[in-house]
């Protein structure tokens, strides 16, 4: 009888040891929501190359400028969002709140800002064409025909094979991408999710629902710092009027080399909540910081300060 | 029969060099583990060639042995004499050329350091005086081996222009990896190195304020930390010297042994702002303990300057200081991708000629692309080390390209 006592204090003992043992580990998943106001899209203004209007006040515009398509539905207006965790935002340096920065040590840059974490809600993809590069981001389409109407109908900038002939069924974009990427299904491509929804947690798939007057997601800034009283901040990078983003350099990432086409496929720069200022541009939407008090509770941050330079 | 075993296994023990310490130098005491050089000049490439009396405008190249015996002259008497002004020659400034008229070149770099100035202007204003604080033009040196558990290194200053500057440091005296490769085999690297001959210096700078050692006593870093307003803390590099391969992603990126090691410093904004340059000691040679080395820092970005190892030549140092005998005929090989052929002329100056392959010598000396004998390949050349009188060698295109034309 001794015996099994012995045994069975050893047996709780141990369970009791594992349960009230502290990592003391510092980084933690922080997860909340992000919001962007309706006007950021409703706002914003595309032009062709002869420099006429093409979309504003929330529509496409036809030839003669008449109002065509209702754009406040279309995600790939959206670029990524980018967000951090900083010791704390400061108004002065820059037209809108910024983080604070460490010392310059170089002519050319500002001070680094040193974050805790951070992370994207939407991140440029590669997607199959050259015309493409740094112009489509995750989160923002569920199938390749929705890429080819959203470049047709609303960037008025079709999308053209290698050989020169317009894009116009998503099955034909699917097969070229299954032919020069060297994959056999869609799961293997970041740019188009058929299910945005799926259940991934603790993380969140980068896909915005329109809620009221705010386009939102849910987001998670995985393994970051957790410092009492950090802020939260960030920026959506907005296309240009000639839809283009500042956030995204298409001579870098992957090299491509297929028969006569050769070219890199474009990536993000690696620094961007480092240097912030250096690529928010105007059009873009700053947020307003939170501060963290409880890296258990979920946030929500606002993105409501448009960049006007 | 168990003592006698345990006296062989002990002695056994005993004999070996178990942690590998007899691979490792002797501390010296006439060369330190830690010096300090002192100023160094931001210089142009034509205050070098005045010292060899090359042409204004062609590339340069700096040596510790200047010719100390012909007297070079200059303007009309260089003209007079040769029948037309050749080598290095100032623009309309007959105080500059009555000054150094008839000096040789040792005595150029001698009257160049107690001036400072090349500049007919400056020299004018005030003939006597030194215009450059006593920094020199370049620096040949020696380090020792330091200490156990301390960094051994040199430190210099230099004096920013406000412009991008080339520090180049050169350790003695060729390395290179032998070419093994039973198909497509490379003759340049057939040859095994000698490797006992080879040190390493790796190059790190910033600006002085920020320098955290004692020069001369302890080596430093350009390390600092930054604390940020909710006092956590982050380590910053304030070094500026940034290699070749950092900028493809490597941090801390350095050359090899023997081999030559340069950065480009932008100065812009700070002019007049005093930079240090630590040459830390990764390794000495073998064979006698001491890492010889030249330095140099240029007034220019480094892809203008020659880095081949024709630039700074001969820092192959004796522990007399004198340049040990054929190594500048060895770096002279290396620039013109001759160093198979040097190896199987000289075979004193490389590695184990047990370790070649069969038959490499024989039929690797050429001439103008024809086959030819070692003796042939020695007079066309000029590489042997048994050769009468000095190498002549021209110098290469820049940027690390090929040293001498031959």
């Amino acid at each position: 009888m001794t015996k099994y006592l012995t045994l069975l204090s050893f047996f709780g003992l141990s369970f009791g040891g594992c349960a009230a043992f502290d990592e003391g580990i510092l980084e933690r998943d922080i997860t909340g929501v992000v919001r962007i106001p309706l006007e950021a899209l409703e706002s914003l203004k595309l032009i062709d190359s002869d420099g006429t209007p093409i979309m504003e006040d929330g529509f496409t515009l036809d030839e003669e400028g008449n109002p065509v398509l209702n754009i406040t539905g279309q995600m790939g207006l959206l670029g990524p969002v980018y967000l951090g965790g900083f010791p704390s935002v400061v108004d002065g340096d820059y037209a809108y709140p910024h983080p604070e920065m460490g010392p310059i040590l170089d002519s050319d840059r500002p001070g680094d800002t040193y974050p805790y974490g951070g992370t994207t809600v939407g991140r440029f993809d590669y997607a199959c064409y050259e015309q493409l590069r740094c112009k489509v981001v995750t989160g923002r389409y569920t199938d390749y025909q929705e890429i080819l109407d959203f470049f047709s109908d609303v960037v008025q900038e079709p999308v053209l094979a290698p050989d020169g002939a317009e894009v116009t069924a998503g099955a034909t974009y699917q097969e070229h991408c299954y032919t020069t990427e060297y994959v056999t299904s869609d799961d293997e491509l970041s740019f188009v999710d058929g299910d945005p929804q799926e259940d991934v947690l603790p993380y969140f798939k980068p896909y915005f629902r329109l809620e009221g007057d705010f386009y939102v997601a849910d987001v998670t800034i995985p393994h970051s710092l957790y410092v009492e009283d950090m802020e939260l901040w960030g920026w959506v990078d907005m296309p240009s009027v000639r839809y283009a983003f500042a956030s995204c350099n298409p001579e870098e990432g992957s090299s491509y080399y297929r028969y006569t086409e050769q070219f890199m496929e474009g990536s993000s720069y690696p620094d961007l909540l480092n240097y912030p200022g250096i690529y928010i541009d105007q059009g873009d939407w700053v947020a307003e910081p939170v501060t963290i008090t409880d890296p258990d509770a979920e946030f929500t941050i606002d993105f409501i300060h448009p960049h006007e330079d | 029969m168990l003592g006698m075993l345990s006296v062989i296994f002990l002695g056994g023990l005993s004999g070996c060099d178990r942690n590998a310490k007899g691979l490792i130098p002797e501390p010296s005491d006439a060369f330190p583990g830690v010096i300090e050089i002192g100023e160094l000049e931001v210089v142009d490439g034509d205050t070098l060639n005045f010292f060899i009396d090359k042409q204004r405008g062609t590339l340069a190249h700096i040596m510790p042995n200047l010719d100390n015996e012909t007297a070079l002259l200059v303007g009309a008497a260089d003209a007079a004499e040769a029948g037309i002004a050749e080598g290095y020659e100032f623009s309309a400034c007959p105080e500059l050329e009555e000054a150094v008229n008839g000096m040789t070149s040792a005595e150029r770099l001698e009257w160049y350091t107690a001036h400072g100035t090349l500049d007919c202007g400056i020299f004018n204003s005030d003939p006597e005086a030194d215009h450059n604080r006593d920094a020199k033009p370049y620096y040949y040196g020696q380090l020792g081996r330091s200490p156990e558990l301390t960094q051994g290194g040199a430190t210099f200053t230099f004096i920013g222009t406000g412009e991008d500057v080339c520090v180049i440091v050169d350790p003695e005296t060729v390395f290179w990896s032998q070419s093994i490769a039973p198909a497509n085999r490379v003759d340049q690297f057939a040859y095994p190195d000698h490797f006992d001959d080879d040190g390493d210096l790796d190059i790190f700078a910033g600006m002085s304020s920020y320098y955290t050692g004692s020069p001369g006593v302890e080596i430093g870093d350009f390390r600092g930390f930054y604390t940020d307003s909710k006092g956590e803390v982050v380590e910053i590099q304030y070094g500026e010297c940034f290699q070749t391969g950092s900028s493809q992603g490597m941090t801390d990126a350095h050359s090899g042994r023997g081999t030559t090691e340069y950065c480009t410093i932008d100065t812009d904004q700070q002019e007049g702002v005093e930079f240090t340059v630590v040459l830390e000691t990764f390794s000495v040679p073998l064979d006698d303990g001491v890492l010889s080395f030249g330095v140099t820092v240029m007034n220019e970005r480094c892809p203008r300057v020659d880095t081949s190892e024709c630039f700074i030549r001969t820092e192959s140092l004796s522990s007399a200081g004198a340049p040990r005998a054929c190594t500048d005929r060895l770096e002279a090989a290396q620039c013109a991708g001759q160093l198979g052929s040097f190896c199987c002329a000289n075979p004193e100056m490389c590695g184990d000629e047990g370790n070649i392959e069969n038959g490499l010598c024989e039929d690797i000396f050429e001439v103008d692309q024809a086959p030819a004998t070692r003796d042939e390949w020695c007079g066309s050349t000029g590489l042997c080390c048994d050769e009468e009188g000095e190498l002549e060698i021209e110098s290469g295109a820049g940027g690390g390209g090929p040293g001498p034309g031959i």
